[in-house]
């Protein structure tokens, strides 16, 4: 079975003043489908970074990030674009909601953009699978954090993604219903069977996962609790 | 394309304010744009549609003499046959009515047959057209406009004594047709019939009075080529041949130079509506620039996200376009007056369809491009930054916007170019306007900066407010600029106003301004005139010679008529440069110069012309007479008087101020070379009150019949309404540009308030009451505002300096309570708006604004 993701020997390295900073050295990792790994680090290891390269936002140096066999940094940008939009999803920590869609239109974004036209009801499943039938018609703004990253997680599994990049979830969130939104997310990801890269600080949520990697001088190890 | 569109949609649909607001500043710039347009349009059509009714013929000769049988032979040559010919005189002249009373006048003396087109419509006689005037030929009758009437107290069947005869008054002229040469005349009509001219005894030789043989072609003759074919043929420069459409262009200068000169203010409120639409799209896709780095992570190509953006911009623009257009009802109306009051034309102004689509592709066009420097930033947008906690998407600085604002200042001066006629002009605006631009900026940049230093170390509410101009400059710079360059418009225009009404003079009793002005004394007349006017209490002054002269040569070169070109026909340049040329010219002689009359280059007349001596006679040249003839210090012109050669040199050039109605020519030669040539003479009175002026003018008429008297007083009057008129039209286009300035500021505030809600919360947690905050509101903008007028208000002062020099041969004179009035007044409603602006988020909880931030 071939990985739905394959890092291997990326570099990246970043100007700062007169300083050239490397962020990533000869990182490799590689996710097959429906595996849950657990990416951990202290802030300014790198992880943002790591997701740029993964999602296709950002370039490396050097080495190559593939998707299903497809090797980004040889795609241009529309095709990159493409490749997000049908292989995809993302959970920021920040929501990053479109404030000016309502919760079913934010949901069914990503497929509009994939020019669907049954977006809307199939949506409105999407909201009710994370519990939020109820909140269709209501804006972000309108809505609490916990009830923001269930929509950011019905809109990042909506098109049923085979790899979802997922950026501390949980991280504006009180512990609770953080706690919530995990269970969420890890359930989803198991039922769709899509493989997910959670990038955490917190081992509880690392432990959950299938395997967890320590993010340290810029290169992945095993992280062992 | 559909996701485009909905996505468009529902970010326009949920940015209600955004919209509103852009929309609202486009709009009041467009609105100018597409009045101007309109009115411009109308003209254009009303002078094309309507020359043949403005002429009252296909072609006509026009000369300040007879035209001779041998030049009427000559152009008959060329016409084919059953060409009408109709000929018709016109002249100012006193008027006196059954009571004594008297007034200037312009006599029309015309054939029958005139007009063969259009017509003349009368209170009591209906509409008239040229073949149906009857007893007008047949009796000494006359038709007069309802302004003579009241003027000389004169009514229906009363005698009008012109000259050495009269004629009854038979009926009021409502509208008339033909002869329609200048935009405006300063005296009423008197229409008679040519048939009696003779007995007026009015036109002796010297008098001063226009010959037009008109010409109506057969149906389907080509005026234009007959046209030619005239102005072949017709080789003195003193004749000008006019085709109706020619005629028209003429007639329709005035209206021309105000629409050019609306359309370069107009373009200034456009201008200052785009700055403030960008101003505004600015903030609205800093705003979105998060969101859009979301679209392109879930996999929107970035083309797709920019043309989202360029699909609203072409929608805002649409949606601004309709009320500006419909304001048209609202603004067309109040032109259509001015213009009424201006002149004899009457022009019916409608927007066209022309216009209304010009307006919708201004609106999208411009949109788009003052949305250029915001939009690079999409390009450059970085969504990896999402990931960063820290990081805002978008909000990293580029040095690389100034460039994206060139093709809109490109676009700009295209638009100067096409909405004034002058090439000339054209620049000239456009580098004053961007060096005023330039020049508010540094001088903003500078003021904010130096204002943070200075009064760093006062009160919380001033140290605050200054700092806040200083550290968020984006929106204070396009604050600034815009009402400062709205204030430079609101004082320019009375300040040249109201230099040209002080140097007319009106208002000063003691000014050297003459009260009354003779013309077209004959030399027997001139004896009898002087003892007259001694018995009367007073004396003639300023008597001066006025002969009649032709060029014949200029530097040795034989003087030619020169072609009219069709595209001088637009250009105010190339009119006046023509105008100068075609003309045969009055000079006159005297070896001393006027206070009104001051020595450019060059030297005095040496003395009295020595005939002996065997050198030309020197002239003094007005300086802008002689660039038109390309004539300079030193050089030889040929001119014929009374049918003798006389070689002159140019020994000064003079600037002449004509506003001092004192008797100017062009020309004035040294004293012995023209005293005894045919001449007739000027002279002024001084110093008389209305009722003494109303009283030698009456007994001048009774007395000398054939003397024409200017009333100076009544000619100022209405030279400064007809300026009155225009300048109430520039002022509405003006108030545009502060109005759109003060929608800026509203804007500016309200995003300056919102974009720093989280600030002003923190202020308020750390202490500051609403009423503290507030008054910092008032001290920034209002320093903003007042700093902004202030500038604005010396770069006007400056401009209208300039203005005078260049177009008024300085006649410049300072206003001082109107800079002040507009300075305070600016202040004022900067402050006021500044406070509605940022009222809503002053008056939230600071709770609410840290949720929200």
């Amino acid at each position: 079975m071939n990985p739905i993701l394959r890092v291997n020997c990326v570099c990246k390295s970043f100007q700062q003043g007169n300083q050239c900073v490397e962020v990533l050295r000869d990182l490799s990792i590689q996710a097959d489908k429906g595996e849950k790994i657990a990416i951990l680090g202290p802030s300014g290891c790198g992880k943002s970074t790591l997701l740029s390269l993964l999602a296709g936002l950002d370039n490396p140096d050097t080495g190559t990030v593939e998707i299903d066999g497809m090797d980004l940094a040889k795609q241009s940008e529309d095709d990159r674009s493409q490749i997000r939009s049908e292989k995809l999803g993302i959970v920021f920590q920040q929501y990053h909601l479109m404030r000016n869609l309502n919760a079913v239109e934010n949901v069914g974004l990503p497929l509009e953009i994939l020019g669907a036209t049954d977006f809307p009801d199939l949506a409105r499943n999407a909201l009710e699978d994370v519990g939020l039938g109820h909140r269709a018609a209501h804006f972000p703004s309108e809505m609490s954090g916990g009830e923001c990253q269930r929509v950011a997680i019905a809109r990042a599994l909506i098109n049923r993604p085979p790899l979802v990049l997922a950026d501390e979830p949980s991280g504006n969130l009180d512990q609770k219903t953080g706690v919530e939104v995990m269970d969420l997310l890890f359930n989803l990801c198991n039922e769709f069977n899509i493989t997910l890269l959670l990038v955490t600080h917190n081992r509880d949520l690392a432990e959950r996962c299938d395997r967890a990697l320590l993010l340290k001088d810029g290169a992945l190890a095993e992280f062992n609790s | 394309m559909k996701f485009i569109f909905r996505q468009a949609w529902r970010e326009m649909r949920n940015s209600r304010s955004f919209c509103f607001f852009y929309s609202l500043n486009l709009a009041l710039g467009l609105a100018g744009f597409v009045v101007v347009d309109a009115f411009r349009e109308s003209i254009e059509s009303k002078m094309v549609n309507e020359s043949r009714e403005l002429l009252g013929a296909d072609l006509a000769l026009r000369a300040r003499r007879s035209i001779t049988d041998e030049e009427l032979a000559k152009a008959r040559s060329t016409l084919p046959s059953g060409t009408k010919e109709a000929v018709a005189v016109d002249f100012f002249s006193m008027a006196a009515g059954p009571t004594g009373l008297s007034r200037l006048v312009k006599v029309v003396a015309f054939d029958p047959g005139f007009p063969f087109h259009g017509s003349f419509k009368l209170q009591n006689g209906g509409e008239l057209r040229g073949n149906e005037i009857g007893l007008l030929h047949e009796q000494k009758q006359a038709w007069i406009y309802p302004e003579a009437r009241a003027q000389l107290g004169i009514g229906l069947g009363d005698q009008l004594q012109l000259g050495k005869t009269s004629f009854q008054i038979s009926d009021l002229i409502v509208e008339e047709t033909g002869l329609t040469f200048q935009p405006t005349d300063l005296a009423p009509k008197v229409f008679i019939s040519r048939e009696f001219l003779q007995d007026t005894k009015l036109l002796g030789p010297g008098s001063l009075a226009f010959y037009t043989h008109l010409f109506c072609l057969p149906d389907g003759a080509d005026s234009e080529l007959f046209g030619k074919g005239l102005e072949r043929v017709i080789q003195s420069p003193e004749i000008r041949t006019y085709t109706h459409r020619q005629a028209g262009h003429r007639a329709g200068r005035l209206l021309r130079y105000l629409s050019d000169f609306l359309s370069l203010v107009s373009l200034v409120a456009l201008f200052l509506a785009c700055l403030g639409s960008g101003f505004l799209f600015h903030g609205f896709l800093n705003h979105r620039l998060p969101e859009l780095a979301t679209l392109v992570s879930l996999g929107v190509k970035r083309s797709t996200a920019l043309q989202i953006f360029v699909l609203q911009i072409a929608l805002l623009g649409f949606l601004s376009a309709l009320p500006a257009i419909l304001a048209c009802s609202f603004f067309l109306p109040a032109l259509s007056h001015t213009i009424s009051e201006l002149g004899t034309t009457q022009v019916e102004v409608m927007v066209s369809y022309r216009s209304i689509l010009l307006t919708f592709g201004v609106a999208m066009g411009s949109g788009c491009l003052l949305a250029l420097p915001s939009l690079g930033k999409v390009l450059r947008l970085r969504p990896s930054e999402l990931f960063q906690e820290a990081v805002r998407p978008g909000s990293k600085p580029s040095g690389m916007s100034f460039l994206h604002t060139l093709p809109g200042l490109a676009a700009f001066w295209v638009l100067c170019l096409t909405q004034a006629h002058s090439d000339k002009l054209a620049n000239v605006f456009f580098g004053c306007f961007v060096g005023s631009l330039l020049l508010l900026y540094l001088l903003a940049r500078f003021g904010f900066t130096m204002g943070e230093k200075l009064l760093g170390r006062s009160r919380l509410p001033i140290r605050l407010a200054v700092r806040s101009l200083a550290r968020n400059r984006a929106g204070g710079l396009t604050g600034f600029l815009s009402i400062g360059l709205g204030t430079l418009l609101l004082t320019l225009i009375p300040q040249t106003h109201h230099g040209l009404g002080k140097e007319i003079g009106l208002d000063n009793p003691k000014g050297d301004l003459p009260s009354l002005f003779l013309f077209d004394l004959q030399e027997e007349q001139l004896a009898g005139m002087e003892a007259l006017l001694q018995k009367e209490g007073t004396t003639l002054g300023n008597v001066t010679p006025w002969v009649r002269g032709r060029i014949k040569t200029i530097k040795g070169m034989p003087y030619e008529k020169p072609i009219h070109r069709d595209e001088a026909l637009n250009n105010p340049d190339e009119q006046r440069r023509s105008s100068f040329r075609n003309r045969s010219f009055n000079l006159s002689y005297r070896d001393h110069l006027l206070e009104s009359e001051q020595i450019l280059a060059g030297r005095p007349f040496s003395g009295r012309y020595d005939a002996e001596a065997g050198k030309p006679a020197e002239i003094s040249v007005e300086h802008k007479y002689a660039e038109a003839l390309g004539l300079e210090l030193g050089d030889r012109m040929g001119i014929e008087v009374a049918g003798i050669p006389i070689d002159t040199r140019v020994v000064n050039l003079r600037r002449v101020r004509w506003t001092s109605f004192q008797p100017n020519f062009f020309v004035q030669m040294q004293p012995g070379v023209l005293d005894q040539a045919p001449k007739t003479f000027l002279g002024t009175l001084h110093h008389l009150n209305q009722q003494k002026k109303e009283q030698i003018q009456n007994t001048i008429v009774r007395e000398f019949p054939t003397v024409s008297i200017l009333d100076v007083e009544r000619t100022g009057k209405k030279i400064l309404e007809v300026v009155g008129q225009m300048t109430w039209a520039l002022q509405l286009m003006a108030t545009l540009s502060v109005l759109a300035g003060l929608v800026i500021l509203f804007c500016v505030v309200r995003e300056k308030a919102r974009s720093q809600s989280w600030e002003i919360n923190l202020q308020k947690v750390l202490g500051c009451t609403s009423q503290q905050l507030r008054r910092q509101v008032w001290i920034e903008f209002g320093i903003l505002g007042g700093g902004a007028a202030f500038i604005g208000t010396l770069l006007s002062l400056g401009c209208s300096y300039l203005l005078s020099v260049v177009v008024f041969d300085r006649v410049w004179s300072f206003r001082w309570d109107l800079p002040l009035l507009v300075v305070l007044s600016v202040i004022a409603l900067s402050i006021i708006t500044a406070d509605f602006a940022a009222r809503r988020t002053l008056r939230e909880k600071p709770a609410r604004l840290l949720r929200g931030g």
